[in-house]
């Protein structure tokens, strides 16, 4: 029973970790209109950054706050020098753009970090357990857990009470009517994407002292965030957090009952729910 | 002479190029190897350039032919024949279920759940070793001269014989992929690319074109996939990766989409290109990747966009606007 | 009395927004029916509704003495309801006699499910586009790209795209928009003619065109039906001049 409860656990705090990265995706769709497949480019940067900044000696927290700045920028940069000029073209180009970008991302990680994987250890602070009687566990899964749902609050008040978040809103359902307010689109498109990639940085440094940091997250991440965004409801906040805790779980419940298995369970379930829901748990029309 | 000059003008083009081919590339099974990754561009041009639909399941398919093909000569003990038509006709069906579901919606929801679908199927393959072999793959295809006992009796060598037969799928795949653009579908596809809001409105129920559509694509797909394992004697886990489907994207938009010629010459340029930068520098899709950004950038219409540039500014005419029309070389 | 379309107390809402409400429309077979009003008033939300585009949140259309207020799009046409559009919507890479042939072989779209056989198989398809081009003076525009052409040129191939589908009922709407004078005569001269052998129901702010060459009229308002009567009765009505006012169109005659 122990374990089972470990696992759900565990399951909660990565399905949180997807939530992360699924919401930084449906941030950028919304406004843009279209998938950036690059977005799992900013998962795995995040980690590896993580991983960079405590080899060269810094603290966890120091790449926590670093890693996330220096993606943010990478991906405003990306999105005014190279992004901006696909726009007029039809979707599939655009798609095919950012597909280009994360290969050059990826080839450029395994030429600077090796094509095996890195590990990050678990910071000192976050080290040890949590006991609830009989019962342990890792204080920094709880870590994880506790900062996602901050995130989430915080992201959520950002959308839903500021005029920020009422301009993203806003724009991704007109851009044009957006631009009739007189609010300046391109910046806002750019500050956007920015902030979609580094929640998306976050999430990769969370899950750094977890599973370490490898050039195969990013594909990963793209399509853990699609099952998310697929099972929860496209433009549902609320459904993308449902569903990544849900995906969250089934996966690490099934890696101790089929280990192979887990993966293909997650995708299994996003099948079952798109015959019962097409549209999604939460999602709207 | 006439009438089958137009019987076999149309394929005059497939044949020429799987003739000359050969003695372009080093190897035999580089040369198989080109005509197996056109047939797989070709098919996914006719969603993607014709339909305008972009889908992330030629890798699913093209695994999935080649898996089934295995399956049908080491267990079903099948003939050749036989295996193909397993291949293509499972493929058809499979992509007709996923069809079904991910047709309902538009743009680029559809994108997605295509790439989560070949998720899923990549994870069936790996988690069932028995059926696929897992991560090694499916191994142990028969050869060519065991499945074809009568050309040992031939004066021609194995690697001639087996690229000869992948020759005639690759000019038949052509063929038919010609007519099927030039059929009351095919205009009603191109159709649906152009403005696929008027369409409905005409009397056509577009769900069902773009079903069939992919169905068309899915089954010849699984045929190239069947062809890549008969060609390597087996069927890697990567042939169903995501990876394998945006290779095929790639090399169809390389060549030009809403070009079948251009996605002949877009697979040969990315096999080869692939198989000659490999050797010299293990991080070579970095170039790759950045070629792919040029590419939307400077070319979207790929190499046959840029063919034409070319010819019109030689022949100092606007070439494009008869070319442009079904776009059949 | 025969009507070919009934619609009745039809409503359309988008979440709070009220489009349409209660709109009532009979149109008897072969007659010219008109549907005007000012900007905004529902016109081309109550098409979309009529045509199948968009679903009505009440009341029932009835066509040719069947309920479709249920039947989907591109079934309706098959029916023999047909529409065109307000922003010109054809297929601008395809050439005229493309255009035509595809609106002619939607008639029998199952057939058209044929992946093998060359296309120039289907000749009725093929003749219709021949037959439009010859009617409507296509033939100059016949091979070229419908997105080079101009846009008087375009709104009558959007016309001939309806027709193609030898329908009962035509709904256009606004079939003159951004006509320059050159093609006015030439879509009047269109309308009058597709009246003997069809039903016409079009939206239109030419007020000439209406007035001369409608039947009936229905004037909308704010989503809702203000009046309905022969050009000569709205030409009187005080409630219609006044609607029009901030239009500054010349409802007398």
């Amino acid at each position: 029973m122990g374990i089972y409860l470990f696992q759900i656990i565990n399951g909660i705090g990565l399905g949180m970790i997807y939530f992360l990265v699924a919401v930084g995706l449906s941030i950028t769709l919304g406004l843009l209109g279209f998938v950036n497949f690059a977005h799992g480019m900013f998962y795995l940067l995040g980690a590896y950054l993580t991983f960079q900044i405590v080899s060269w000696g810094g603290s966890f927290w120091a790449a926590a706050v670093a890693a996330p700045l220096v993606v943010a920028v990478l991906a405003f940069t990306l999105e005014r020098a190279i992004l901006v000029r696909t726009y007029k073209l039809p979707h599939k180009y655009q798609i095919v753009a950012t597909l280009g970008i994360v290969l050059i991302a990826q080839e450029a990680v395994v030429m600077l970090w090796g094509p095996l994987g890195n590990g990050v250890s678990v910071p000192d602070s976050l080290a040890g357990v949590v006991s609830l009687g009989n019962f342990q566990y890792p204080l920094y899964r709880v870590f994880v857990v506790a900062v996602a749902a901050v995130l989430a609050i915080a992201l959520w008040l950002l959308l839903e009470r500021t005029t920020f978040g009422a301009l993203v809103r806003a724009g991704s359902e007109s851009s044009e009517m957006v631009k009739l307010l007189g609010v300046d689109v391109r910046t806002l498109t750019s500050l956007t994407f920015a902030l979609g990639g580094m929640i998306a940085a976050v999430a990769g440094v969370l899950i750094a002292p977890i599973r370490g940091a490898d050039p195969s997250m990013s594909g990963e991440a793209l399509g853990i965030a699609f099952v998310v965004v697929i099972i929860g409801g496209m433009g549902s906040f609320t459904g993308s957090i449902v569903a990544g805790i849900l995906v969250g779980v089934v996966q690490s419940v099934m890696s101790t009952l089929w280990s192979e298995g887990a993966q293909l369970m997650v995708y299994v379930v996003m099948t079952l729910v798109l015959i019962a829901a097409p549209r999604g748990i939460l999602g709207r029309a | 002479m006439s009438r089958i000059m137009n019987f076999a003008s149309p394929v005059l083009f497939p044949l020429a190029f799987a003739i000359v081919l050969p003695f372009v590339v080093s190897s035999p099974t580089l040369a198989g190897s080109v005509l197996v990754y056109a047939v797989a561009a070709m098919a996914c041009n006719l969603l993607l350039g014709y339909g305008g639909l972009l889908s992330f399941c030629q890798g699913t398919f093209f695994g999935l032919g080649g898996y089934l093909f295995g399956l049908a000569l080491l267990r079903g003990h099948c003939g050749v024949l036989t295996a193909l038509v397993v291949a293509i006709v499972g493929c058809g069906l499979i992509a007709g279920l996923i069809g079904a579901v991910a047709i309902r919606r538009k743009g680029l929801y559809f994108v997605m759940l295509t790439l989560a679908f070949a998720q899923l199927f990549y994870f069936i393959a790996y988690s069932l070793p028995a059926l696929t072999g897992g991560d090694n793959g499916m191994e142990g295809l028969p050869r060519l001269p065991t499945l074809l006992p009568f050309l040992k009796g031939l004066p021609v060598a194995d690697s001639v014989a087996l690229y000869i037969l992948i020759a005639i799928a690759f000019i038949a795949a052509y063929g038919l992929l010609l007519r099927v653009i030039g059929s009351p579908f095919g205009s009603v596809l191109i159709a649906i690319r152009e403005n696929e809001h008027r369409v409905g409105p005409l009397g056509y129920n577009v769900r069902h074109y773009k079903t069939l559509a992919f169905v068309l694509s899915g089954a010849l797909t699984g045929l190239a996939g069947a062809i890549d394992g008969l060609l390597l004697g087996m069927v890697p886990l990567s042939n169903i990766d995501i990876g394998t489907s945006q290779n095929i994207l790639i090399a169809a938009i390389l060549g030009g989409a809403g070009s079948l010629s251009g996605s002949v010459f877009g697979a040969a340029a990315l096999v080869i290109a692939s198989d000659f930068l490999s050797d010299l520098w293990p991080r070579w899709q970095m170039v790759l990747g950045v070629l792919l950004v040029l590419l939307v950038i400077f070319a979207p219409d790929g190499l046959s966009g840029l063919w034409r540039r070319l010819v019109s500014r030689v022949r100092r005419q606007t070439y494009d606007r008869k070319d442009k029309q079904w776009t059949t070389f | 009395m025969d009507y070919i379309l009934d619609a009745q107390s039809v409503g359309v809402r988008f979440g709070n927004f009220v489009a349409n409400k209660n709109v009532d429309l009979r149109v008897k077979r072969n007659s010219i029916h008109a549907l005007i009003g000012p900007n905004g008033a529902g016109k081309t939300t109550f098409f979309n509704a009529l045509s199948g585009r968009i679903e009505t949140s009440s009341g029932r259309v009835m066509f040719d003495g069947c309920d479709v207020t249920r039947v989907p799009v591109h079934r309706r046409l098959h029916s023999g309801m047909a529409r065109c559009f307000q922003i010109t919507n054809l297929f601008p890479g395809l050439t005229t006699r493309e255009n035509l042939r595809l609106a002619a072989q939607g008639l029998r779209s199952v057939r058209a499910l044929d992946f093998f056989s060359k296309r120039e198989r289907d000749t009725q398809a093929s003749e219709m586009a021949e037959y439009l081009i010859e009617r409507l003076a296509l033939r100059a525009e016949a091979e070229r790209r419908v997105g080079e052409l101009s846009h008087g040129r375009q709104r009558i191939i959007e016309v001939a795209m309806s027709m193609a589908g030898r329908p009962k009922l035509l709904l256009l709407d606004e079939p003159t928009s951004g006509m320059g004078v050159d093609d006015l005569p030439v879509m009047r001269a269109l309308l009058k003619d597709l009246s003997r052998d069809h039903t016409v129901v079009y939206v239109e702010h030419n007020m000439h065109l209406v007035m001369s060459l409608s039947d009936r009229i229905t004037v909308l308002f704010e989503g809702q039906v203000l009046t309905e009567g022969t050009p000569d009765e709205i030409r009187r009505d005080e409630r219609v001049r006044r609607v029009y006012l901030g239009e500054r169109h010349h409802v007398a005659g």
